[in-house]
């Protein structure tokens, strides 16, 4: 299974995937509330956000994939706010102990399986700056979900990723 | 010069955010005690035009956010696409200087670093000068600054950096990032975090061993 999280029209993204299958999107056009920072997806409900909206299991779902594809307008070097919040919603995938990685500390890993996580960032005017930034934040982000592989794309046009997400 | 001074925590008070702000303010008077502040808590997602309008005569800005996943948190992403949108088509020229603190959970300062290029990527885009960004590490201890003095103990070097920092807002002065660990041994700082979530679990009526839950249901 694959997670799809992307900020593009659902019609467009459909245009550029094709016939697909075993993939779970997750589009804008859900309301989505902002991480309140509360750490109940730790210390309440471990695993699941205390917010009841469509992205409440999002550390569950996560686990349930072996990839997460992230499509997103590249914005001041990393992901545009509805990507991002999915992420932000979805730190109960990780466990709130400390473990050290590469000589920083990390969040310990819940679920015992690794996932893969491909970034696909797209902009017409994406500076040089903001592309290693973007690159930075994409091994980052790896680094603190313990993924085993991380992919990045920048693009100028989101139709040039056609046939290139899955 | 009129300063305005931004939370971007999402919590509506007792954040690390808001009293690392609240220290600032208190330094930045003493250097300069004819400063005026004014301040915006951007909790939500989205500003109302009152609030873009009152930052048009700030001359400098200080941001204080907390790191979310290695970035800006998203609700105050939104609002800074906002502030774009309104200030690079105000075209007058701006001299505004941008100063932000990121504080993380993370012991090491350095993991706020792809924060504060983001903030100097969005300077760019929005007309405005990128001035000084501080890191902290260790936010889980910033609390402690209601209670040990800045610039001793494990707040040293918060001390030294704060200092630095604040003199850059005062005198408009730009330069890399300050990133900064806390005084405090790492190791000790884990386990005093890990006692902390098991504290809060039991409030919770959940077991040590919950907190290690894999649950599959969607």
């Amino acid at each position: 299974m694959k997670l799809i999280i992307n900020d593009l029209q659902e019609e467009v993204l459909f245009k550029l995937l094709g016939k697909h299958e075993n993939v779970i999107i997750l589009s804008e056009n859900t309301p989505i509330h902002h991480c309140i920072g509360c750490f109940g997806c730790w210390v309440k409900t471990p695993a699941y956000c205390i917010i009841q909206d469509s992205f409440a299991s999002m550390g569950p779902q996560i686990a349930a994939c072996d990839e997460i594809i992230l499509i997103s307008k590249c914005t001041y070097g990393g992901y545009s706010p509805f990507v991002k919040n999915v992420l932000d919603r979805s730190i109960g995938y990780i466990h709130p102990d400390f473990t050290i990685r590469k000589g920083e500390m990390h969040h310990k890993s819940r679920y015992p399986e690794q996932i893969s996580m491909t970034a696909h960032f797209y902009g017409e005017d994406i500076t040089p700056e903001e592309k290693s930034t973007a690159s930075h934040l994409v091994e980052a982000n790896g680094l603190n979900l313990n993924t085993k592989k991380n992919q990045v794309f920048f693009y100028k046009q989101p139709e040039e990723m056609k046939g290139r997400i899955l | 010069m009129k300063i305005g001074l931004i939370s971007g925590s999402p919590k509506k008070k007792d954040s690390a955010s808001g009293l690392l702000l609240k220290v600032l303010k208190s330094l930045l008077v003493q250097k300069n005690k004819t400063c005026q502040f004014e301040a915006l808590n951007l909790n939500e997602k989205g500003m109302t035009q009152d609030q873009l309008t009152q930052m048009e005569n700030w001359d400098r800005i200080v941001f204080s956010f907390p790191l979310y996943v290695d970035g800006i948190p998203a609700h105050l992403l939104t609002c800074l696409q906002e502030m774009e949108a309104y200030f690079s088509s105000l075209k007058i020229p701006k001299e505004t200087m941008v100063y932000v603190m990121v504080n993380c959970g993370f012991f090491e300062g350095s993991q706020n670093r792809l924060a504060i290029d983001m903030v100097s990527h969005w300077c760019r885009r929005t007309g405005f000068i990128m001035g000084q960004g501080l890191g902290v590490g260790g936010g889980g201890m910033v609390p402690s600054l209601e209670v040990a003095p800045l610039g001793k103990g494990p707040n040293k070097n918060l001390g030294r950096a704060l200092e630095e920092f604040s003199d850059a807002v005062i005198n408009k002065r730009s330069g890399p990032p300050i990133l900064i660990n806390p005084n405090f041994p790492r190791v000790a700082y884990m386990l005093a975090a890990q006692h902390n979530w098991r504290s809060q679990a039991k409030k919770s009526g959940l077991k040590r061993r919950d907190l290690s839950r894999r649950p599959t249901s969607v």
